[in-house]
């Protein structure tokens, strides 16, 4: 076999020493615990750190073999070509689905690293003492079972020869030299494709250290708030980086799909967000149990569920058990991951059993008109939410496979399920700053809510009337019943969010001035940087809901239509005109670093009513390595109020091209949405303020 | 896998053909644009690279417009939605439709969420019950415990704590 690339042999091998240095944990974790040694867990804090360097050195090799051009790996040839730009070499790393699996091995590695140096530090503390050697335990099992996949079901170090058979690459490569590569799918060369599965896959990596915390507790009986600081402080981090993978997703989507929309409930895009649910629902329960000594065995069976709704999304993805326009194929190594979820979650499900009674706590909850109600009842809706995702997204496979029924759930199934759960969420969100812990009195509730929910009815009204006006009836009057569910209850409960917030943070600094005598705003800003949880959670809230009202407009009043174009003809939509300017078509274009495709790309002029005229280039490309994939790139106008968004559908008969036009209103609300929930996210996530007291002690 | 000797594209190739070209026009669907919306959202993409992934509405690649063009005359046409509907079903067969009807193993999957939510509910209700029964109690022996002290404090404590909420 032809092996001019020494290095990726070794990075090949560093994956079955890094499984042997993975057992080497789980035996060291097992025999400490028999012979209450702890230097056994010394040993295994090491072996874990070695299995992380050789699984984090392995995948560095494939990106180097990746940028030197191996392209007698199979791998790197179906994923990478000469003339790719060095970026998207490197997101050949996770492009398919062998390298994704190397790569998601390689963050477990580096999150792993992370958390044995945390413990290393944590020396002093019995807790961390106590939980440590089950958390590399549980971290060794995983490495362990994702090494091995490598090593035997999806390895991205084979080579071709292994692939397509000695002979056949023989006569393919008489001299042995693979001169360039299959090249990346090119609906994956777009700089989200650098961001948004990178995000996602952290996300979802980082959600292993407080199931893997969530576990040791559970099997010491761990009473003591150690665990949960930790579990809360990786599970924010999770979860932004899981937020910013599915708005990312979405944005890539909505850039290079072409049908104007960033959200389609497919079943992979469902898998991203699944795990959203249950870490969203941890982060509020954290809260009872740092505040009341509550919740423990729930929040312990959230952090768990959070990881394996990770996996399972990554069986989904993998397994080829559900269509999808982005799942990464099927193989066998759908059936490993099946097994991986089943041990998991029985396993999960035992300790949970084993340990509920322990973890009781001695508070209660003493009024349904409390702050820790109100987290209850958001955790069961987010999870409701999530189950309905589950249910939905696998009811075509069960129809088929049980009662022999070929159907597809499609996203009105979803809207007409999931978006009562939603608005419920929504009034829950909004409803929380005005609570207090342990007990609410009405009258205080009244005097909380009472403004900003008289207040959000006009102006949710009036963000309607907005968005209305934008679409300017192009697209008909939308009925009345739908003008009042979804729309205009999701954007009350939106604009009620904000004003609660609004109004809590006002009335806070007021009491604070006036308590302590300082100005208005040196309250406001003391109680900003003591507080920056809080604070940080309410700006969370508030993208929500500038998400929700992006969400709700820009899809009930998106105007779409049907254009058939010759040169120098018009068009209109809304207050556009639009003219075909020029065809522009380059058949031969060797156009970005070497990268050959044909191209047809219209040059249409934009006449806004308003005034200042404006081109867009929608085109399309051919990709002779692709077998001739032909892919459309869109072109989007963004404005303050709307994206007017343009695709170049084909070219017809009598040579005339057909366009579809999109106008898109308060659509970048959503991206808009994002940047504040991330924003506040790490704001909370920041180690200020003051020290929290628990209300139980 | 797909090995190339000839990487690149003949001018013909991309003016005829390769998917550039479409089947027919779309034109604007300016009957009753709503409706026309409202069947895009309730009717899969059937173009094969789809594989049932889609809605009609989600598909704007040209292969989908044979299928929107049906679609368009039907209810130019003068046909009910429930007609095309069915027609779809008897051309594509019954993945087509991205709502399966309330009856039947398609209904389930409207039903089984509902289901699992009152399960839920019933959860969480009897969670919350025993939580308040046990807070009831804490909150009355934690009462009797301070019987000693003066109403009138106990008092003056909820009014301040009232004016901090």
């Amino acid at each position: 076999m032809p092996n001019e690339f020494g290095y990726l042999e070794f990075a090949r091998s560093l994956v079955l020493l890094g499984a042997g240095l993975s057992v080497g944990t789980i035996l060291s974790v097992v025999l400490g615990n028999q012979l209450k040694d702890r230097r056994f867990v010394l040993v295994a804090r090491r072996t874990m750190i070695g299995a992380g360097l050789c699984t984090v050195a392995a995948a560095v090799g494939l990106v180097f073999g990746f940028v030197n051009g191996a392209y007698e790996r199979s791998y790197i040839f179906n994923y990478s070509e000469k003339g790719l730009p060095l970026g998207y070499k490197i997101a050949g790393l996770w492009g398919g689905l062998d390298g994704s699996i190397l790569f998601w091995a390689g963050l477990i590695g580096i999150v792993g690293m992370i958390t044995a140096f945390g413990f290393k530090r944590d020396q002093k503390d019995p807790s961390g003492r106590r939980l440590e050697p089950w958390v590399y335990l549980v971290f060794g099992v995983i490495q362990l079972f994702f090494l091995v996949v490598i090593a035997y079901v999806t390895n991205p170090f084979e080579h071709l020869s292994e692939s397509i058979g000695l002979e056949a690459f023989n006569r393919n490569f008489p001299d042995g030299i693979v001169p360039d590569g299959n090249g990346l799918n090119p609906l994956l060369v777009n700089y989200w494709m650098l961001i948004h599965p990178p995000c996602l896959y952290f996300g979802w990596v980082v959600y292993t250290v407080p199931f893997a915390y969530a576990i040791a507790a559970l099997v010491t009986g761990e009473q003591g708030n150690y665990w949960i600081t930790k579990i809360r402080r990786w599970t924010m981090l999770g979860w932004l980086f899981n937020t910013t993978g599915i708005i990312l997703g979405g944005l890539w989507a909505y850039v290079v799909l072409g049908w104007g929309g960033y959200w389609a409930w497919d079943p992979v895009e469902n898998a991203s967000f699944l795990p959203w649910f249950t870490s969203t629902a941890l982060l509020h329960s954290i809260m009872v149990q740092e505040r009341r000594g509550m919740m423990k065995a729930w929040n312990a069976f959230l952090a768990t569920a959070t990881f394996v709704l990770s996996i399972f999304g990554t069986y989904l993805t993998r397994s080829g058990i559900v269509s999808s326009v982005h799942a990464f194929g099927s193989g066998d190594v759908g059936y490993w991951f099946l097994g991986f979820l089943l041990f998991t979650i029985a396993a999960c499900l035992f300790l949970v059993a084993l340990r509920q009674p322990a973890m009781r706590s001695p508070h209660r909850i003493e009024s349904l008109s409390s702050l820790e109600a109100m987290f209850v009842i958001n955790n069961l809706v987010l999870l409701a939410i999530a189950s309905c995702i589950i249910i939905l997204t696998l009811w075509p496979k069960i129809s088929n496979d049980f009662f022999g029924q070929a159907l597809t759930i499609g996203p009105p199934v979803y809207n007409k399920v999931t978006i009562p759960f939603f608005v419920l969420l929504l009034l829950i969100t909004a409803v929380g700053p005005a609570m207090g812990w342990i007990r609410t009195s009405p009258k205080a509730l009244k005097k909380n809510l009472l403004l900003p929910a008289l207040l959000a009815i006009p102006v949710a009204a009036l963000v309607q009337f907005g968005a209305e006006s934008i679409q300017a009836g192009e697209n008909g009057a939308l009925p009345w019943a739908k003008r009042l569910y979804p729309t205009y209850i999701i954007l009350y409960a939106a604009t009620l969010i904000v004003f609660s917030v609004t109004y809590e943070v006002l009335r806070t600094a007021q009491n604070r001035s006036r308590r302590t005598g300082t100005g208005y705003f040196e309250a406001l800003t003391t109680l900003f940087l003591r507080n920056n949880r809080r604070y940080g959670g309410y700006a969370v809230h508030i993208g929500m809901a500038i998400i929700a009202t992006g969400i709700v407009c820009s899809s009930m009043y998106r105007v779409e239509k049907h254009f058939s174009l010759a040169e120098g003809e018009q068009a209109k939509i809304g207050n556009y005109e639009i003219t075909l300017d020029h065809v522009n078509m380059q058949p031969n274009a060797d156009i970005e670093n070497n990268r050959v495709y044909g191209f047809q790309a219209l040059d249409l002029k934009i006449v806004p009513k308003i005034g200042g005229e404006f081109f867009m280039h929608p085109e399309k490309r051919l990709y002779p390595k692709k077998d001739g994939q032909v892919v459309t790139e869109v072109e989007i106008h963004r404005g303050l109020t709307e994206d007017l968004y343009v695709f170049f559908q084909s070219t017809n008969e009598e040579g005339r091209f057909n366009l579809v036009v999109y106008r898109n209103p308060l659509i970048n609300l959503v991206w808009a949405g994002w940047i504040t929930m991330i924003l506040g996210g790490i704001y909370a996530a920041l180690p200020l303020g003051r020290k929290r007291v628990g209300l139980a002690d | 896998m797909g090995i190339n000797d000839d990487p690149t594209p003949a001018a013909e190739e991309l003016a005829a053909g390769h998917g550039i070209k479409a089947e027919r026009p779309l034109l604007t669907p300016v009957e009753d644009p709503a409706r026309i919306k409202w069947l895009h959202t309730h009717v899969m993409c059937a173009c094969p690279d789809e594989n049932w992934s889609r809605t009609l509405g989600n598909c704007p690649d040209g292969c989908a417009n044979p299928q929107k063009g049906e679609i368009a005359d039907m209810v130019y046409d003068g046909k009910t939605n429930d007609q095309i509907l069915d027609f779809m079903v008897k051309k594509y067969g019954t993945r087509v439709k991205s709502s399966p009807g309330l009856g039947g193993v398609g209904g389930l999957a409207f039903f089984l969420p509902v289901f699992a939510l009152l399960v839920m509910a019933w959860f969480a209700g009897g969670l919350v019950r025993g939580w308040k029964t046990q807070g009831d109690a804490a909150r009355a022996e934690r009462r009797a415990k301070h019987a000693d002290i003066d109403p009138e404090e106990i008092a003056r404590i909820e009014r301040d704590l009232e004016s901090l909420e």
